[in-house]
Order: structure tokens, then C-alpha cells, then sequence
């Protein structure tokens, strides 16, 4: 009787799921799980929400190297690349693509509607920037004001894309999912944003300008490794050790003998801090062709980044148990 | 008006004729072709719930389907506005032309009622609506050979258990399922 007492006053199924083992009368055998029940079958939110993120951070991070001004054109053309790859990503994991126009009507009460509306209202900034800095070119429109509109619309984008950012992490957040139901799921993607946009913003620095100043690439690395200290929580780890904070104290650290996990931590540290450092050291070296080689490492370092997040996005899809009272499918 | 169940535990015999009756009725496949062993979408499930440590063991089954939540995750989730709860009667109902198949229901939902089919779209118990315009009972609740699915409004359930020792199914969402406690 416990258990059916224990059933009835859980908040939901997942303590019962918690307690006792639940079987299911299904057929045994060599049975074929759903593509839904995989965490491949979403490649395509992995693919949107890495892809977003990276452009949200790396228009928050041009317009802080731009000084809130006119973003580069350099910038405009991978937030939107970026912002269309995700799009797609998005209409890949619709059963029906032609019906996601319905996606945003019930924005008073879905995270998803919400999500869906942020992003475009992002992208559209992000168009509608473009086209401002375009105006000069094709109208008699006075060169002052044009920088001065067109940095105005990139603030909106940025509030738009951290408002994204939530949205698309409070998707995440719901009881019948506890290993997502976090704070850390909320962080996650803002730090992984912001990360990666300093990496894609440094490597587009880089192309900019070959012969960087080495202060400039001083700070482009600094920023990067604290940047990828926050994102692999290690700052948090410090705080902890240093006071008497718990942030992650009673995580399980098991999680790190996974060979996936191994490989996305080593290309976040790549990426992330050795890249920066190798970065800034040819700053010393005389011999080397410094302005390509510069480019090279920094885009090289920014790929790891995003291929890095794509990963943890996929450990994260794959670390939630897809069936809480099963079987779906 | 709210329509409810309530499973008696007791009498249920894990024959799965609710399951099959839901599937013959609504045209569910047994399985499905792409998926050579899955059950296929599954609007009622019978659990097996085991209780104890062996010797002193003791099994029970539940069946299962969409709760018609008062206040139910589904709905609040549905990016499309696929979902509604109809006002005359709280059965919650989806609308295949709407549905552009995100799946965030089935993440919402704590009783897993969302199911796929192969065509990617949501689909879940209804309470058998076409049967009850008709003045028939559900499927599950007709097919069931021992009498454990029972079926009614709110009012009529809270007078069948009245006196027995029962319990309502507890929850953020307000679940209209009801539950008569075992040897009762």
C-alpha cells in the first residue's frame, strides 16, 4: 500500500519512478526503441540551439568591441549564417515544417512560443541592421545618423538574444525532466554563449586586423580563458574551495569518465585556453608569419568552441531519460 | 463538468484489454512498420508497479491514459495551441491540423500520455469521444473484463467511493484520475 500511497502523493511520477522499478508489460525480444527516444533523433535542436547561442554571443561581444556602434559586416554575416543554419535546425525538428508559422500563437503560456518569437525577432534586427548600414550606399541618407540607427537596432538584438537565451533555456526546465530542471541549464547556455561569441568574435578581430597590437590579443585571450573557466564552472569550483559556498560540491564527479564528456572537455580547453595562449605567444615569435597564423588559430580555436558546445548539447540531450512513465512510442 | 476515471487496482487482472480495445478503437497500430518491435503509440498503458523485497513481495497494476488534467502541462506547453480542454465536459483534446509536431508536450506532460506515430504528430487518449456522443462508455472502460476502469463525471466517481478508502491522483496539474486503495 506504500507504494500506491506513495504514488498518489508524489508531485508527479518521477519519485515513484525514483523508488521502486516500474516495468511495463512490454514485449521482450529485440526490441527497437523510437528515433524520439534517442538522443541523435535530436540533431536538429542541437544544431539550433548551439547555433543561436553562438550568434547571440557574438553579437553581444561585436557590439561591446564596436563600442555599441554599427557592427562590422564581418559580424552581420555569420550571426546570420549562424541564425539561418538554426533555423533550419529548427524546421528539421518539426513533424510539420510548413505549419511552424503556429509555433508563436500561444506565446502567453509556451516557452517554445516564446523561444520562437525571440529568435526571430533577433535574426530580424539583425536583417534590419544590415540594411541600415546598407542604406548609405544606395540613399542620400546623411552618414552620421546611419551608425547611430544601426548601433540603436543592434542593442535591440542584443536584449533580444539574451531574452533568447532564457527562453531557450527555460524549455529545459520542466519537473519531468530532473536532470535538466537546474540552474546550471540556465547558465550553461548563457555561458556557452558568451564563450563562444568571444571566440568567434576574436578570430573575426583577427581578420580584421592581421597585425593585432598585443595588448588588443592580450586581451581577446584573457577574455577567452576566463570566458571558458566560467563555462566549464571551474571559477565555481575556486569559489567553492575558497569560501563556504556550495555550487557544485555535491556533484558527482563520475560523469568524467565518459570518453564523450573527455573529448568535450579537451576541445573546450583547446579552444578555449590553449588556443588563446598559443595565440598570444606568437605575438613573441618574430619567425612566424604572424597575421595568418594569428587568423588561423582563432578560427581554429572558435570551431573547437562550437563543436565543443555541440557535444555537451548532445551529452545533455542523451542525460535525460526521454520515457518518464513509459513507453512513449 | 469535468469526466474522470477511476481504476480499482483490486480487479484488475493485467489482461491488457484496455490496451487493445483503445488501439482496435482509435485505430492504433499494434506496431509500427519502421519500427519493427516497438508497440507502437500507446494511448493507455498498463504499469506494472512491485512493491517489497522477496518473500514479502506484492505486485500491482495500473492502467493508464491521459489524466484530462485540470490544469494540465500539455496545453501550457503547446507552442501551436494544438491542445484544448473543452469546457462542457475537461476532456483535453488535441487537433491533428495543428499540431507541427515539436514534441515539448511530451517533455511537459509527468504521465507520458503524449504518443508519436510515425507521422511525427501528437496523439493521446480523447476519452473515446465519438463513443461517448453516442452514449457509450470508452473503450478501456468497456472492454475492461474485471471492472477496474470505471468512468464518470467527478460527482459520480466521489459517490462511488464514498466510504471506500480511495485516493485522487496528486499533482500541479490537477489530474482527473482516482484510485481505490488495494484489499479495500
Amino acid at each position: 500500500m506504500q507504494l500506491i500511497r506513495n504514488f498518489i502523493c508524489s508531485s508527479g511520477v518521477i519519485k515513484v519512478l525514483a523508488q521502486y522499478q516500474i516495468k511495463t508489460g512490454e514485449p521482450t525480444g529485440n526490441a527497437v526503441m523510437s528515433p524520439y527516444d534517442h538522443a541523435e533523433a535530436e540533431w536538429p535542436l542541437i544544431i539550433y540551439t548551439v547555433s543561436l547561442q553562438s550568434a547571440v554571443g557574438t553579437l553581444i561581444w561585436g557590439l561591446f568591441h564596436s563600442g555599441l556602434g554599427q557592427l562590422p559586416w564581418e559580424n552581420l554575416f555569420i550571426i546570420l549564417g549562424l541564425g539561418v543554419i538554426g533555423m533550419l535546425g529548427a524546421m528539421g525538428h518539426l513533424a510539420s515544417p510548413l505549419r511552424a508559422p503556429r509555433a508563436i500563437l500561444n506565446w502567453h503560456s509556451s516557452w517554445l512560443s516564446r523561444e520562437i518569437i525571440l529568435s526571430s525577432a533577433f535574426l530580424g534586427f539583425v536583417v534590419l541592421e544590415g540594411v541600415v548600414s546598407l542604406l548609405p550606399l544606395v540613399m542620400d541618407v546623411a552618414m552620421i545618423t546611419s551608425p547611430l540607427v544601426s548601433g540603436g537596432i543592434g542593442i535591440l538584438a542584443g536584449f533580444a538574444g539574451i531574452a533568447l537565451l532564457g527562453a531557450m533555456s527555460m524549455i529545459y526546465l520542466v519537473p519531468t525532466r530532473p536532470v535538466w530542471n537546474h540552474n546550471d541549464t540556465l547558465a550553461s547556455f548563457y555561458t556557452g554563449a558568451l564563450q563562444i561569441g568571444w571566440g568567434i568574435s576574436a578570430a573575426i578581430t583577427t581578420i580584421q586586423v592581421p597585425l593585432l597590437k598585443t595588448e588588443a590579443i592580450a586581451v581577446l585571450a584573457a577574455g577567452l580563458i576566463l570566458l571558458t573557466l566560467l563555462r566549464l564552472k571551474i571559477f565555481f569550483k575556486v569559489i567553492e574551495r575558497l569560501t563556504d559556498f556550495e555550487f557544485y560540491r555535491s556533484q558527482n564527479w563520475g560523469w568524467l569518465n565518459d570518453t564523450v564528456r573527455r573529448i568535450r572537455i579537451a576541445l573546450a580547453l583547446a579552444g578555449g585556453i590553449v588556443v588563446p595562449l598559443v595565440g598570444s605567444a606568437i605575438m613573441f615569435m618574430p619567425w612566424i608569419n604572424r597575421g595568418a597564423s594569428m587568423q588561423w588559430i582563432w578560427i581554429l580555436g572558435a570551431l573547437m568552441l562550437i563543436i565543443g558546445e555541440g557535444i555537451d548539447r548532445w551529452v545533455f540531450f542523451r542525460a535525460s531519460p526521454s520515457v518518464i512513465f513509459p513507453p512513449r512510442f | 463538468m469535468q469526466l474522470a476515471f477511476l481504476f480499482d487496482p483490486n480487479r484488475c487482472t493485467n489482461c491488457y484489454a484496455c490496451e487493445v480495445a483503445c488501439k482496435q478503437e482509435n485505430s492504433l497500430p499494434p506496431r509500427a512498420d519502421a519500427q519493427p518491435g516497438s508497440t507502437g503509440p500507446r494511448w493507455r498503458r498498463v504499469m506494472t508497479l512491485e512493491e517489497g523485497v522477496y518473500p514479502d513481495v506484492h505486485v500491482s497494476y495500473i492502467s493508464m491514459s491521459c489524466m484530462h488534467c485540470g490544469d494540465p502541462d500539455c496545453i501550457k506547453s503547446c507552442p501551436a495551441g494544438a491542445i484544448s480542454k473543452r469546457a462542457e465536459d475537461g476532456i483535453v483534446v488535441r487537433d491533428p491540423k495543428k499540431c507541427i509536431g515539436c514534441r515539448f508536450c511530451s517533455w511537459a506532460c509527468r504521465f507520458g500520455a503524449p504518443q508519436f506515430g510515425t507521422d511525427g504528430h501528437m496523439q493521446k487518449c480523447n476519452l473515446c469521444l465519438d463513443l461517448l456522443a453516442q452514449g457509450e462508455l470508452p473503450a478501456c472502460v468497456a472492454a475492461c473484463t474485471g471492472g477496474a476502469i470505471q468512468f464518470g463525471t467527478v460527482d459520480e466517481i466521489s459517490e462511488k467511493i464514498r466510504g471506500r478508502a480511495a485516493m485522487r491522483l496528486a499533482g500541479a496539474t490537477d489530474p482527473q484520475f482516482y484510485l481505490l486503495q488495494r484489499g479495500d
